[in-house]
């Protein structure tokens, strides 16, 4: 364990904290899309609440190029009418494309990726579905039964089986769980509150590591710094005039005997050259939560663990974290409010017949902690992201805004998970990946026309 | 969209239960249940049952009216459902018992019942609890009220929840000629009012559970073979049969929705409508939430099905094929006052059940955050 001195406080603030934007890359299909589209609608949702009426969206080379009210279609370039334009939809928690082995492995760690785990073929008939019913990125976790499962990563539900393509972000969070009991074995449960507090301090734990690991290698870049310094320095000296050095030592010798000193050889700081902390993957990942560099999802239900958990996180300042499932959060809503801690709510029609943790499941949750001003996410908890505007839409008729559920399945989910400058809104220079409605969306008449992924029309009323 | 009473609805209970207990109630929409909407429409209700429905009816004097700033629709009709059942519902030593009844296992003040009515349903079809071949007669029930109907539906299950490994029968085949000995047997001598008996003149309908397309193909034939009338339920591809359905002169009673459902199961409703087959939903709670009816016409009509259709089939369609059309499932003079009023289109499942009235009585009201315009 290291102090924190003040140099050292200082370094880790100003160790990069914000996600790193990522650098223009082609989209999958670009290659093969019309030059440039232009989508004129009625309504023009540019991110939540902010409505563009009468709006266009030009899109170029699998981008948004320009938003705006008079924008005229450049020579050669598709036009597109229809009523509503928005943000494709992102399910915030997913499987998709995941084996049922990959989802339930008890033993993944914080580096496993979710990513590696993402089955780019198997699931194309998966994507095609989600992308009809306008959802077009999918965060998907692997590791759900273990006790930290793993980088969580968004991948696009567009078409191809490129894996590399379909990636959006390989390390968008890192997954945990509390106190499951669906999905893990008999053996590995934990229904017991106290191991369940257990567990909390376990997690937290490796949170503790993870920053102590970073502290490490920041201890070490100064020390190492330290020295390299006073080996240029050395090495000055010596070049200057050896018979110089041999001299001034003779002095110091003299000086000392005179001073009845006993005289101290210099050291050769060579021979103490910083060693660096040793390398261990796991705590580089959660070295990255503990900063805040990579958010933590932690599917945990019950008030008794989650409490502990906003407890024993409460010294992390830089750490940001979301709950999962919550079934329990409603208790805790104003320190989540507080800390803005999101909630990523599976709004399932449960029934009375359900494993331990989701008693007292109710669909009124996402509308109560969003009135308590928690923000709210929501996921589809399985490999069928498709049917994830049917649940939100659940979630509004059991109390939740709609432009709440709206929010909450694109700007929000993408700014949670760090994807806000690819998806999430209609935005100059975020991916293309745009819905084209005949109404407002999550409303279960309304028909998705047109989709598009990566500036390619993949949904329209022809196909 | 919010309801705005003239009275605080808390106060409407007392008051429609006192005098002659005539009020009325009017919404922005009233959904007939056959397909038809009244805007602004205006429906009174004097003794527990609808007097009279309309756009110009006068509201009776002294009778409280209810301003609703959103839709009111039939309360919705479920055709396969076990709430309440808590393992009352299946006797499990008897593969074959016809003569059971179901409405025996009906509790009208269990959990499950509230459960329903929050979300809007107000009679469901009460069946045996799956694991016999036939496992006795459904019962049209109203959750937190009363039997509508005792021995509704004879409940044949032609689907491998009725296959158990250790007893008679444990395939298809042994389940077949099982059933087959059964209807053989009413011939001679004979029970002419036995269950078999009456289903076999179409008297009394069959809830027919069937589960894949070639189990759904041998429910429909079996049916034919005997002249049985009815519905069949599960079915997720009746709709690539819809024809065979039709000819048969079967109903479908649509599977429950679950997440991932296979495409071609949420295309079947639209492709028995389609080809004139009545529908109904089946629901299932307490192992699913109610809200799942709802939900489950939601993704039929994201899939193709027709909206009117949809909540026809969760209201009036529905109760005839429950045998109930005349009393429930409609907004209509002389039915029973069973109704609900909600933020919105019923059919959205993001409209919110507001208020929900059983026999003109207020038996549930939503319990929504403040503060929004939903």
């Amino acid at each position: 364990m290291h102090l924190l001195t003040p140099w050292l406080t200082g370094l880790l603030a100003a160790l990069p904290g914000a996600p790193a934007t990522h650098p223009s890359r082609p989209l999958p299909g670009v290659q093969d899309a019309p030059t440039s589209i232009l989508i004129r609608a009625e309504k023009v949702i540019v991110r939540p609440g902010e409505v563009l009426e009468d709006g266009a969206v030009l899109v170029r080379e699998g981008r948004i190029a320009q938003v705006g009210l008079d924008l005229v279609a450049p020579e050669g370039a598709q036009v597109i009418e229809g009523k509503v334009v928005c943000a494709g939809f992102i399910d915030a928690w997913s499987t998709l494309g995941l084996t049922g082995a990959s989802v339930q492995v008890t033993r993944a760690d914080s580096a496993t990726r979710s990513a590696d785990a993402f089955d780019a073929y198997g699931s194309e008939r998966a994507r095609e579905e989600a992308l009809r019913a306008g959802v077009v990125a999918v965060r998907v976790q692997a590791g759900g039964a273990s006790a930290i499962g793993g980088l969580g990563a968004v991948v696009s539900t567009g078409p191809g089986t490129d894996r590399e393509e379909l990636l959006i972000l390989a390390d968008a969070n890192v997954g945990a769980m509390l106190g499951l009991t669906k999905g893990v074995s008999r053996r590995a449960r934990v229904t017991d509150v106290f191991d369940r507090i257990g567990q909390v301090d376990k997690l937290v734990g490796e949170i503790k590591d993870g920053r102590d690991y970073r502290m490490d290698q920041v201890e070490y870049r100064h020390e190492l710094e330290a020295w390299q310094q006073a080996m240029a320095e050395k090495e000055k000296e010596l070049e200057k005039d050896f018979k110089k050095a041999k001299k001034d030592r003779d002095k110091e010798i003299a000086e000392a005997e005179e001073k009845d000193k006993e005289f101290k050889e210099k050291k050769y700081k060579e021979d103490k050259k910083p060693k660096p902390p040793k390398y261990d993957l796991e705590k580089e990942v959660m070295a990255r939560v503990a900063d805040g560099e990579v958010p933590l999802v932690v599917h945990a239900h019950r008030v008794a663990e989650l409490r502990e958990l906003l407890i024993a996180t409460r010294e992390y300042d830089r750490l940001r974290f979301v709950i999962a499932g919550g079934t329990e959060a409603l208790t805790l809503a104003d320190e989540l409010a507080q800390r803005s801690v999101p909630v990523l709510v599976w709004p399932a029609p449960l029934g009375t017949s359900r494993v331990d943790e989701h008693e007292g499941h109710d669909l009124g949750l996402a509308g109560r902690l969003a009135e308590k001003d928690v923000p709210v996410l929501l996921g589809s908890a399985g490999p069928a992201a498709r049917d994830l505007p049917l649940l939100a839409a659940l979630a509004v008729g059991h109390g939740l805004d709609r432009e709440e559920a709206f929010a909450a399945l694109t700007y929000r989910a993408a700014k949670t998970f760090d994807v806000a400058d690819q998806l999430g809104s209609v935005q100059r220079g975020r991916r293309a990946d745009l819905l084209v409605l005949d109404g407002e969306p999550l409303v279960p008449t309304t028909q998705v026309r047109y989709v598009l992924v990566g500036g390619r029309v993949v949904v329209s009323p022809d196909n | 969209m919010r309801c705005t009473p003239l009275v605080p609805l808390a106060l409407l209970a007392p008051i429609a239960a006192a005098g002659d207990g005539t009020f009325a109630v009017r919404a922005e929409r009233v959904h007939v249940g056959d397909g038809t909407v009244i805007e602004n429409g205006t429906v009174v209700v004097r003794d527990g049952r609808i007097a009279d429905v309309g756009e110009d009816v006068a509201v009776p004097e002294g009778a409280v009216l209810i301003e609703h700033e959103g839709d009111l629709s039939p309360g919705l009709v479920a055709l396969r459902d076990y709430s309440g059942g808590a393992g009352e519902n299946l006797d499990s030593t008897r593969v074959v018992f016809e003569n059971a009844e179901v409405a025996h296992a009906f509790d009208p003040d269990h959990a499950d019942m509230k459960r329903l009515l929050a979300e809007g349903v107000t009679t469901v079809v009460l069946a045996p609890a799956s694991g016999s071949l036939v496992g006795g007669l459904c019962a049209v029930v109203k959750p937190g009220a009363r039997v509508l109907e005792r021995g509704a539906m004879l409940h044949v299950d032609l689907g491998s929840s009725a296959l158990v490994f250790n007893r008679h029968p444990t395939s298809y085949a042994g389940a077949l000629a099982e059933l087959e000995r059964r209807f053989a047997a009413i011939k001679d001598p004979g029970d002419p009012e036995g269950a078999f008996a009456r289903a076999a003149r179409g008297e009394l309908p069959v809830l027919l559970e069937a589960g894949g397309r070639a189990e759904t193909q041998r429910a429909i034939d079996f049916a034919v073979r005997h002249g049985l009338k009815g519905v069949l339920v599960g079915a997720p591809r009746a709709g690539e049969l819809a024809a065979q359905v039709k000819a048969a002169g079967l109903a479908v009673a649509v599977e429950p929705f679950r997440a991932g459902a296979n495409v071609r199961t949420l295309r079947s409703a639209a492709q028995l409508v389609a080809a004139g087959v009545p529908i109904g939903f089946a629901l299932d709670a307490p192992a699913v939430h109610p809200s799942n009816l709802r939900l489950t016409a939601a993704a039929c009509v994201r899939a193709g099905l027709d909206r009117d259709a949809a909540l026809g089939a969760l209201t009036s369609g529905a109760a005839a094929l429950a045998g109930v059309g005349d009393r429930v499932g409609s907004i209509a003079a002389g039915r029973d006052a069973d109704f609900v009023l909600w933020s919105g289109d019923p059919v959205d499942p993001g409209s919110r059940v507001l208020a929900v009235y059983v026999d003109g009585e207020k038996v549930h009201e939503g319990d929504f955050p403040e503060g929004d315009d939903e």
